[in-house]
């Protein structure tokens, strides 16, 4: 029974294992995969908003002076109510335009090098900015659409809770029956030990009921004879000990 | 004696747990990437529905723009390719459309997405996971001037979801070798070791003989026995100072230990050269060489280190050298994982692999003591079982750690396997009773005709390009090749470790199917005409499905020659009278001058010119050695 007991927790224990790996893993990869598709939407946002002002920073005119500039940023916010600021930002990052009075003055992120589209995290909101080219192909500035994540990350714990209590739930029943499988397969192993167990047991509760002292077969080569065996010699060597259960 | 042999079966116990384990795995993982790819789906469809807005605002917005002016959406110029960009941008998207008023088909565009595994099996409706399509009206002012058409497509989720499930299933892999490891090491320590403690102590026992005494350790029937057993010897010498342990050495007490360390030494195996080519460099240091360098110190390392392991077993005992090496290969981990500067790693490397080479040669030695004499082939066997299968856990571990926390975390984590597996090493391990001696003697070996001319041509002909081929290819050409075609760190991971797959599984069996010198060099030939095949097939075809297969071959046909080379230079040596630590520095050095030769080619010749002459070399080795051995055995007379 020990041997399979413990075969069978080591089991157990590598299912749990496995499983615990693939749930790890699965929300690892949902929380990227979640985090760079809102970063792809936004971006398309983006670019659909910065029409009007690419179109001005072309022709050199400055960002600030497009017509209707908060109209069209604000229809854009609009179009998802997670979307907290749509920022328009001149070439050192310091915003112009916003859908968020406050924010205007404020300086955001600017990557140095010549990426069209870049985004960042910060605390639970996500910012998505493309760039706007001048007429020299110059970057002139950026248009920024800033999201709440919260909903997206209520989701993810959402997923993960129901991914662990399916994980659970196949773990138990896995678990179950790969103890099942063990017994079945290790049959001989474990019928070897249980005769072990058994030998010793026999000796043991013959030493209680004074009985060891009878002269075990030779000729049955097994772990109960030869303490039987070692028994007898030890008794005939120094009398009035052994009998002991210490 | 009690026959202890059912029960300590470790061979027969580790294959069925195994099978079962196999099995039980599987059908975990098949059952809860199901349940995932579900959960998945349910979870982005949010975020794919938004999407879809999107893409309906901005088509609403471009027609409607025509629309105010007059223009009917049937006559909307430029409306086909400005849905093919659009829908470039969405490549979950499977066909877009602008329908009139009237249904009529005014403008489309698709994306190409093959059927879903779901789909094809037809299990897609009823798990909810089918493709949907949304139609969106376009009001302008107060009339339906059509709508737009979106059929999104449920490829997404799988495809982004195969990426798991690949690094699942090999990480499952690696923890059912490792599970595999921990379940026998547990049994040893809770039964077989005591029953063998007290197996020994009776035989002595019986005859009269009351020096020793027994650990009492395992379950409590044991350590009850145990005690009863040692109460019998100290009785029988009447109060004399404590007696001297009975101890033994089994070959399974290295097996755990052994295995843990080596997947922490070897936890940078897939991707060590990327990251030293990523690293601050010198100057005068290439790109190549730069990258080649901490594998080269590596075996500069274990070169220098090994002819002196058999001394320092001797004098220091095989399980005490196991435990010291711990601690500086862990050291030297810590360096890797933190340096920035390619030499500190290539330092660091050569660090662990210096400990690697204490640890693997303390663990041979312990092997080679711990049976007798006939177990000698079973315990070199669980030897190299124990190397492949640790490095192919420790290259699996550290692909799929580097990945998603970078690679200072995944070095580090290597340092905390070795130390579990020193750690493991120190608690099963059995410090020597006496002296070791100085390897098995070569016994009386039969006479083997030219046998140093055999041994050289072996050496020379087939260990030689076998590790070279390792060490160029496995260590350095595949991972950077790899990741110039676009794999990311763990999908890396995944090719190379079919490398050591193929050892772990054919290893054995070849070992054991070719006992006799006819069918050695029948596996030498076909292995060496496998890796020279797959050299070709790689030097023609570029890609990363031609990496799979070719890494894979090229471990098949590994795995086919290492085990009967082994065998065979055994048994030349034996012959010739020479120790086989010659032919390990051989070896390595011919890897190392292989390693360096490549990286200085590199700069004048293409990869695929250098594979070819790979392929050329293994094959004109092995046919040259089979050569020399033919004409040996011919001229010296002797029935084989």
């Amino acid at each position: 029974m020990a041997v399979f007991v413990r075969l069978w927790a080591v089991a157990a224990g590598i299912l749990a294992l496995v499983i615990a790996g693939f749930v790890w893993l699965a929300i690892l990869n949902f929380k990227q995969i979640q985090i760079t598709l809102l970063h792809e939407r936004l971006a398309v946002l983006a670019e659909v908003t910065a029409v009007p002002f690419q179109t001005a920073a072309r022709i050199g005119m400055p960002l600030g002076g497009v017509r209707n500039a908060d109209a069209l940023l604000e229809r854009a916010r609009q179009s998802d109510n997670a979307i907290v600021g749509i920022h328009v930002a001149d070439a050192a990052g310091r915003v112009v335009r916003s859908t968020d009075k406050a924010v205007e003055g404020t300086s955001l992120q600017m990557p140095p090098g010549d990426r069209a589209r870049w985004s960042w995290l910060d605390g639970e909101h996500l910012f998505s900015s493309v760039r706007l080219l001048g007429s020299q192909d110059q970057r002139v500035g950026s248009v920024t659409v800033e999201i709440d994540r919260a909903g997206s990350m209520i989701r993810t714990r959402a997923m993960a809770a129901e991914l662990l209590t399916s994980a659970a739930l196949i773990w138990a029943a896995m678990a179950g029956l790969s103890g099942l499988g063990l017994w079945f397969f290790l049959r001989p192993q474990i019928s070897a030990f249980r005769m072990v167990e058994q030998q010793i047991e026999a000796f043991e509760s013959d030493i209680w009921r004074k009985q060891a002292d009878a002269c075990p077969d030779p000729h049955e080569p097994s772990l109960g004879t030869a303490l039987r065996e070692a028994h007898l010699r030890f008794r005939r060597q120094a009398p009035g000990h052994g009998n002991d259960h210490a | 004696m009690p026959d202890r042999s059912a029960i300590t079966d470790a061979p027969h116990v580790r294959a069925r747990m195994l099978a079962v384990l196999t099995v039980f795995i599987s059908v975990t993982v098949l059952l809860f990437s199901m349940v995932t790819l579900v959960s998945f789906d349910r979870a982005i469809s949010p975020e794919l529905h938004q999407r879809t807005r999107l893409i309906g605002d901005i088509i609403r917005a471009k027609v409607e723009q025509s629309v105010a002016t007059g223009i009917p959406v049937e006559a909307i110029a430029g409306l086909d390719k400005y849905l093919a960009t659009t829908i470039g941008q969405f490549p979950e998207i499977q066909h877009l459309a602008v329908v009139s008023r009237r249904g009529v088909l005014v403008a489309e565009a698709a994306n190409e997405i093959r059927p879903t595994l779901l789909s094809r099996i037809g299990l897609d409706a009823r798990l909810g996971v089918e493709a949907a399509t949304f139609s969106l009206p376009i009001l302008v002012r107060n009339d339906m001037a059509g709508a737009v058409t979106v059929t999104g497509s449920a490829q997404f989720a799988e495809t982004r979801l195969r990426n798991v499930l690949l690094d699942v299933s090999v990480l499952a892999l690696a923890v059912l070798l490792a599970g595999v490891e921990l379940a026998l090491a547990i049994a040893a320590a809770s039964i077989w070791k005591p029953l063998s403690g007290i197996n020994g102590l009776l035989t002595m026992q019986r005859v009269g003989v009351y020096t020793h005494v027994i650990r009492p350790a395992g379950i409590g029937l044991f350590r009850r026995l145990a005690r009863r057993l040692n109460g019998y010897s100290a009785a029988a010498q009447r109060g004399a100072v404590s007696l001297p342990v009975l101890r033994f050495a089994e070959l399974v007490d290295i097996r755990f230990a052994l295995f843990v360390f080596v997947a922490g030494t070897e936890i940078a195996a897939s991707f060590l050269p990327v990251y030293a080519l990523d690293a601050a460099r010198p100057g005068w240091l290439t790109d190549n060489l730069a990258a080649a360098l901490p594998l080269a110190c590596y075996l500069v390392a274990v070169m220098v280190v090994s002819p002196f392991g058999a001394r320092l077993v001797a004098r220091w005992g095989a399980s005490r050298l196991f435990a010291l090496a711990t601690l500086p290969t862990m050291v030297s981990l810590m360096i890797m994982a933190l340096a920035s500067d390619v030499l500190w790693i290539a330092l660091a490397r050569g660090g662990v692999g210096i400990g690697y080479a204490i640890a693997s040669i303390s663990c041979q030695e312990y092997a080679l003591r711990s049976g007798n004499r006939d177990e000698v082939s079973q315990a070199s066997g669980t030897f190299l079982a124990m190397i492949y299968g640790g490095t192919f856990c420790g290259s699996v571990l550290g692909g799929v750690l580097a990945q998603h926390f970078g690679f200072a975390l995944a070095i580090g984590m290597g340092a905390l396997l070795v130390l579990a597996g020193g750690a493991s090493g120190y608690v099963t391990m059995t410090p020597a009773g006496g002296r070791m001696t100085q390897g098995a003697a070569p016994a009386q070996a039969p006479a083997v005709p030219h046998a140093r001319r055999r041994y050289l041509a072996l050496t020379i002909g087939v260990a030689i390009p076998l590790n070279l081929v390792t060490a160029v290819f496995v260590w350095y050409l595949a991972p950077l090749q790899l990741v110039r075609l676009g794999a990311d760190t763990s999908e890396t991971a995944r090719v190379i470790m079919l490398y050591y797959l193929a050892q772990i599984m054919l290893g054995g069996l070849v070992t054991r199917s070719a006992r006799d010198d006819g069918s050695r060099w029948l596996a030498l030939g076909v292995g060496a005409l496998v890796v020279a095949g797959a050299f070709i097939a790689l030097s023609r075809h570029d890609g990363i499905g031609a990496m799979v297969i070719g890494t894979a071959a090229v471990g098949i046909g590994h795995a086919l020659l290492r085990g009967p080379l082994l065998a065979l230079v055994t048994r030349m040596a034996q012959g010739a009278g020479i120790g086989l630590s010659r032919f390990r520095i051989a070896e390595r050095l011919g890897a190392l001058t292989g390693l360096l030769l490549t990286t200085i080619a590199q700069a004048q010749v293409s990869t695929a010119e250098i594979v070819k002459a790979l392929a050329l070399m293994v094959l004109m080795g092995a046919i040259l050695a089979g050569i020399v051995d033919r004409a040996s055995r011919r001229s010296g007379r002797t029935p084989q």
